[in-house]
């Protein structure tokens, strides 16, 4: 477990910088002069979009016109308040996996393989980061934290705890990829959809990034494991750099399996919204 | 001497294999971004009076370039050089001109990436990286393939905007990168040069996430920058490096949207 401490304060020392500069940034952008005129205009866009979509969540959309009405002429604060609810379910779906990472820990099979343990340590800690970091965000902006797992996937996540431990890797790699997934598919949808604050959207697109590198480190070790190649699954720190030369052609698309970035999976602002 | 076929270990059978999987997966993706395109198009019209502008005759090499690479100052409004004239005559102007530049910067770094792995492609079976493993070319082939897709989606944001598309490489960064290549002899200088513009390419991504006006630019950046940096967690691995070394996206080797001198 020496080599996976090293990489987690790696990360951690890796972390620290950008998260100062997100930090450092919103203060800047928020005590410009035109921050609340950019604000306001950026609002103004989103605002039916996501008017429209709070009260189709709410079940108020049928013969709802007058309230739509009504919700247009909102004030702009109504689009921040959209932001803190994405920045709440994003803090949520960091929870759970974390939650999903710990307990993959406890796995004998798991802990069997180095650089999957190692993989499992760092990634858990950085989605702790990750959690640590919309919840700042949303406290700055005026919201709760959110310290809950995810709503909809913790049961998801629940029921599948007994057949894993009578499973093996690639049975957890799977849920894995999956809760990799929506994270990265409910970060990219916000930026352009949900969001409207622009520290806001750095912060999706900082992280969403990196977990799309969770998201494809898991499918190519999903692809060594179903071609039995498990020995494959290696770097420096934990075992040696991978014969680059043993590896299957197929494994080189492995990582990379879109061109662009789906958003099927995207959660709904919404799902983990704290009151 | 070791033959064509020694040097990289993939048959041409198994590369038009591959290059058919691509095809494939491309037409399942691409219609998204059109759509998502010509709504692009019609928004950024809206706001932003039609105006042509020098496309691909902003390209500058050589040591004027280069001197660019470290700069990463003011990027919104500058431009080459040419024109003095303000660049905020209106918010919807300025942000429509800003997003532009940001769009036409992004499609020439997906035009270096091109030049990169396409070099790279002719040049291996000559042995100038040793043996190439068919990994390697896969992914070589699969990254190139999806750079031009990049290119192509910001070039239809930037037409559909009633600008030009831009088919040169990044102008600041594409001398450095071409005498970078000419001196490679391995495949660890090759897989760093390429890791290197990736970080550019997803750390320049990121930025403009921050600072790009328009819902449909933004979700350009957002669907296309996780992929970049997917490529960089490849090339990392290749290194025998951990694919996910850092917790946040950096922004140190984040462009300028001036990088292409398109205003």
């Amino acid at each position: 477990m020496v080599e996976s401490q090293d990489l987690h304060s790696d990360a951690m020392r890796a972390s620290k910088e950008p998260l100062d500069a997100i930090v450092e940034i919103g203060k800047e952008r928020r005590s410009a002069p035109d921050y609340a005129d950019r604000l306001q205009h950026d609002a103004e866009e989103r605002r039916q979009i996501g008017v429209a979509r709070s009260l189709v969540g709410a079940g108020l959309a049928v013969g709802g016109f007058s309230a739509l009405l009504a919700a247009a002429t909102a004030p702009a604060y109504a689009a921040e308040d959209g932001d803190i609810a994405s920045l709440q379910t994003a803090a949520s779906l960091e929870n759970l996996a974390v939650l999903t990472y710990k307990t993959a820990l406890t796995l004998d099979y798991v802990k069997a393989n180095k650089t999957i343990a190692a993989f499992a340590q760092t990634t858990m800690q950085q989605h702790a980061e990750h959690g640590k970091a919309f919840n700042a965000k949303a406290k700055e902006l005026g919201g709760k934290e959110q310290t809950a797992t995810n709503p909809k996937y913790t049961p998801v996540v629940m029921e599948m705890v007994p057949a894993l431990k009578k499973g093996g890797p690639l049975d957890v790699v799977k849920l894995a990829i999956t809760l990799e997934d929506v994270a990265t598919s409910t970060y990219v949808k916000n930026i352009s959809d949900t969001t409207t604050d622009p520290t806001v959207r750095f912060l999706f697109g900082s992280v969403a990034s990196v977990e799309s590198q969770h998201l494809g480190t898991l499918n190519a070790v999903k692809a060594l494991l179903e071609a039995n190649l498990p020995n494959l699954i290696t770097v420096k720190a934990t075992g040696g750099a991978v014969d680059i030369g043993k590896l299957p052609a197929a494994a080189g698309g492995a990582f990379v399996p879109e061109t662009f970035k789906k958003t099927d999976l995207a959660s709904p602002p919404e799902e983990g919204a704290v009151a | 001497m070791r033959s064509k076929k020694d040097q990289m270990q993939c048959s041409e059978a198994e590369l038009l294999a591959m290059t058919r999987d691509m095809d494939e997966m491309h037409r399942a993706t691409f219609p998204q971004m059109q759509e998502m395109l010509a709504d692009f198009g019609s928004s950024l019209r809206g706001r932003a009076s039609r105006r042509s502008f020098l496309a691909g005759s902003g390209v500058v090499v050589g040591g004027l370039a280069l001197a660019a690479c470290g700069g990463s100052g003011s990027d919104e409004g500058s431009t080459s050089g040419a024109s003095t004239s303000p660049s905020t005559s209106t918010s919807g102007d300025g942000a429509a001109s800003s997003d532009r530049a940001g769009l036409a910067t992004n499609a020439s770094l997906e035009n270096l990436a091109v030049f990169a792995y396409d070099s790279a492609l002719k040049a291996a079976p000559s042995g100038k990286f040793g043996t190439v493993p068919p990994a390697v070319a896969t992914f070589a082939m699969t990254a190139m393939s999806q750079h031009a897709e990049h290119a192509k989606a910001f070039n239809a944001a930037l037409v559909n905007a009633g600008g030009q598309e831009f088919t040169q490489p990044d102008p600041a960064l594409a001398g450095a990168i071409t005498e970078a290549f000419t001196a490679l002899k391995d495949l660890p200088g090759l897989a760093k040069l390429a890791l290197t513009l990736e970080q550019t390419a997803t750390q320049t991504y990121t930025k403009q996430m921050g600072e790009f006006q328009s819902k449909e630019a933004l979700a350009l950046v957002a669907t296309i920058a996780p992929v970049e940096h997917q490529h960089a967690a490849t090339l990392l691995y290749v290194l025998g490096e951990y694919p996910v070394p850092d917790t946040f996206v950096k922004t140190d080797l984040a462009r300028p949207s001036s990088d292409a001198g398109v205003s």
